[in-house]
């Protein structure tokens, strides 16, 4: 076995310092390595990745408005009536806070505004109740359905007629 | 096409033609007098209809349409009419299975994007004509005809139908209609958010309604309403009508009884009421054609509203707080007793007596044997068409403005006590102390006018210059 001692004496083993010197320029000597940045884009497919998606998207949405419109106009006329009074409601209960929280009202109206407000909960109670059997189209529903409707947009539009008249 | 694939068709073919429908049809022996409880599903659109034979007959055909195909044909196999007998009722129950129908992704190929489900159950039971029949219905179209012992209605959802039954007592529905016609009974119902309509019917009638229309026509007997936010026509009633009323409008005509309400914050119309009693809160009240006289005197019990009285008759009873009264074309007596009121009166033929604090009163044209008023507060103004036997009247802190034929024969004593006396007439004018005073015989004297004032003036004027 080789021995480092059958080659060298002590003294001509570096000292440390020259030791640190030497590892030193070692260290200067090699070649820095660059650090990779984190996200290495290849911008190019990254856009056509990009629009493809958006591309898929757009055309799921389009198929999506026009399977919705086609079932939509195929469904029967008590039932496109009844989506036609919910979104006059939707519409018309967005006036109502206002109405409601008016001050300087007179005694008959406060009364009045009472009444109708419990009589729209009562309303809302059935329309809930008819609605919680989501998948029922049957006509009998579908017309006390649109009674609700009818009779709380009514209510609504009794509501703001009163507000407006003082009663 | 192969033979096997025909013979598929041949045999299946009929299945999917028909697979949506399901006709129920059964028959049997129903005793006179027996009780019939029929018990149905939500959804069914069903005449019941009396006959003059001892047996029931039941038709019912159903019909489903529902993006699951195999649900329908469960569903057409779960339902079915049932009957039972036990002593003397009969049970007829409709039965459908509690299961429903699903929906996969595929459906979308059959061009349905979610779950949907409807079904058409119609047809007729029916049954002697003798029958007691209690329904309880949900969400359906129920007619009932012919059946002469005691009905009772229930359920919720329900458009109810009767005609020509001959007891019909309770009926209780939400959310629906309820229409009677032709028919008899000791009839009770309460509803809400359910109209009601009746017309020609025989005996008393008791409704408990909140939220709807309400037209009732031609009762017989006595009507007893109690109402909370209703639209109403009550009309030819021919016994008593008691109405509780609340944030009502409510239109009477042509009651033959005494009409009495109990209103809070309601709008009234009464036309054509022999006798007329009112507690109004807040009320509006039009009334025409009161005529109260006799038992049926017309009594008033106010606070707070607007009251417009014409064209009546009878003796009036009015005990008032804060209200404004017009009574106009009125052929009786008037009794007025009110607090911060005011009363305004025209083409009066008859006496007034009103005992009143701050309550201005204005007589246009007045015609009477007496007028005798005690008031604080306010002014009395009253235009005197003809030649009273008394006319007694006493204010204080608020005038009195007479006016009078100037060829009226009376004795005049006039009073203001830290007031004044105006006149047209010759009075004679003097003051005792703080009363300036007037006493006079005009046209030769004849029945006493008195009026006396206290920090306020007095004004006996010819007719021709109006009162405001």
């Amino acid at each position: 076995m080789i021995k480092q001692e059958d080659f060298y004496s002590k003294n001509e083993y570096p000292d440390f310092k020259s030791k640190m010197s030497i590892w030193k320029n070692v260290k200067n000597a090699i070649p820095r390595e660059t650090k990779k940045p984190v996200l290495n884009l290849e911008y190019k497919s990254f856009a056509f990745g990009f629009a493809a998606a958006f591309t898929f998207l757009f055309v799921c949405i389009g198929i999506y408005s026009v399977v919705t419109k086609l079932s939509e106009k195929s469904e029967p006329d008590y039932i496109r009536v009844n989506k036609a009074y919910t979104r006059a409601i939707d519409e018309f209960e967005q006036t109502m806070p206002k109405i409601v929280t008016a001050s300087n009202k007179s005694f008959n109206l406060d009364e009045m505004l009472k009444a109708r407000n419990a009589n729209l909960k009562n309303i809302d109670a059935g329309i809930q109740e008819i609605k919680m059997d989501a998948g029922d189209l049957s006509p009998i529903k579908q017309n006390r359905l649109r009674q609700l409707y009818k009779m709380k947009l009514d209510i609504l539009s009794k509501m703001i007629d009163a507000e407006e008249n003082g009663l | 096409m192969k033979f096997s694939g025909l013979i598929f068709l041949f045999l299946f073919f009929p299945l999917i033609l028909f697979g949506e429908e399901k006709n129920v049809e059964k028959n049997f022996k129903v005793v006179p007098n027996q009780h019939v409880f029929i018990n149905g599903v939500s959804g069914i659109d069903v005449k019941v209809i009396g006959w003059d034979k001892n047996e029931a007959a039941i038709k019912i055909k159903a019909k489903v349409n529902s993006s699951d195909s195999r649900f329908e044909t469960e569903y057409l196999q779960s339902f079915d009419v049932n009957y039972k007998i036990s002593g003397n009722d009969v049970y007829i129950d409709f039965a459908e299975t509690d299961k429903k129908g699903s929906w996969s992704v595929f459906d979308i190929f059959k061009g349905d994007l979610k779950y949907s489900f409807s079904k058409e159950i119609t047809g007729e039971i029916y049954l002697p004509g003798n029958v007691l029949l209690t329904g309880n219905f949900k969400y359906s179209d129920i007619y009932v005809t012919g059946i002469e012992g005691a009905l009772v209605l229930d359920g919720k959802g329900n458009h109810f139908t009767i005609k020509e039954c001959s007891k019909v007592n309770v009926i209780n529905n939400e959310y629906g209609n309820v229409t009677v016609s032709k028919s008899k009974g000791n009839l009770s119902a309460d509803l809400k958010l359910s109209p009601i309509k009746i017309e020609d019917f025989e005996g008393d009638v008791k409704i408990n309604a909140q939220s709807l229309e309400l037209n009732l026509f031609k009762i017989t007997g006595n009507l007893y309403l109690n109402v909370y936010d209703i639209k109403g026509l009550v009309e030819e009633i021919s016994k008593y009508v008691t109405a509780y009323s609340n944030v009502s409008n409510i239109t009477f005509k042509k009651v033959n009884g005494v009409l009495e309400i109990h209103d809070k914050t309601s709008e009234l119309y009464v036309y054509d009421a022999s006798g007329f009693k009112l507690e109004g809160s807040n009320t509006h009240l039009t009334a025409q054609g009161i005529t109260g006289v006799e038992k049926n005197k017309v009594f008033l019990t106010t606070n707070y509203g607007k009251y417009r009285i014409s064209n009546s008759s009878g003796v009036y009873y009015i005990d008032d707080n804060h209200s404004d009264f017009i009574m106009n074309d009125i052929t009786g007596n008037i009794f007025y007793s009110a607090k911060s009121s005011s009363f305004s009166g025209k083409e009066l033929k008859g006496d007034w007596k009103s005992d009143t604090k701050y309550a201005e009163i204005t007589l246009r044209t007045i015609s009477a044997n007496k007028i005798e008023a005690i008031g604080v507060g306010k002014t009395f103004k009253a235009d005197i068409a003809n030649n009273p036997q008394k006319v007694d009247l006493k204010n204080q802190d608020g005038d009195i403005d007479l006016f009078v034929n100037p060829d009226i024969k009376t004795s005049v004593f006039l009073t203001a006590i830290d007031g004044n006396l105006f006149t047209d007439f010759s009075i004679h004018k003097y003051r005792e102390g703080q009363a300036a005073k007037a006493a006079e015989r005009l046209n030769g004297g004849g029945a006493v006018l008195s009026a006396e004032v206290k920090n306020a003036s007095i004004s006996l004027k010819k007719r021709g210059n109006k009162a405001d």
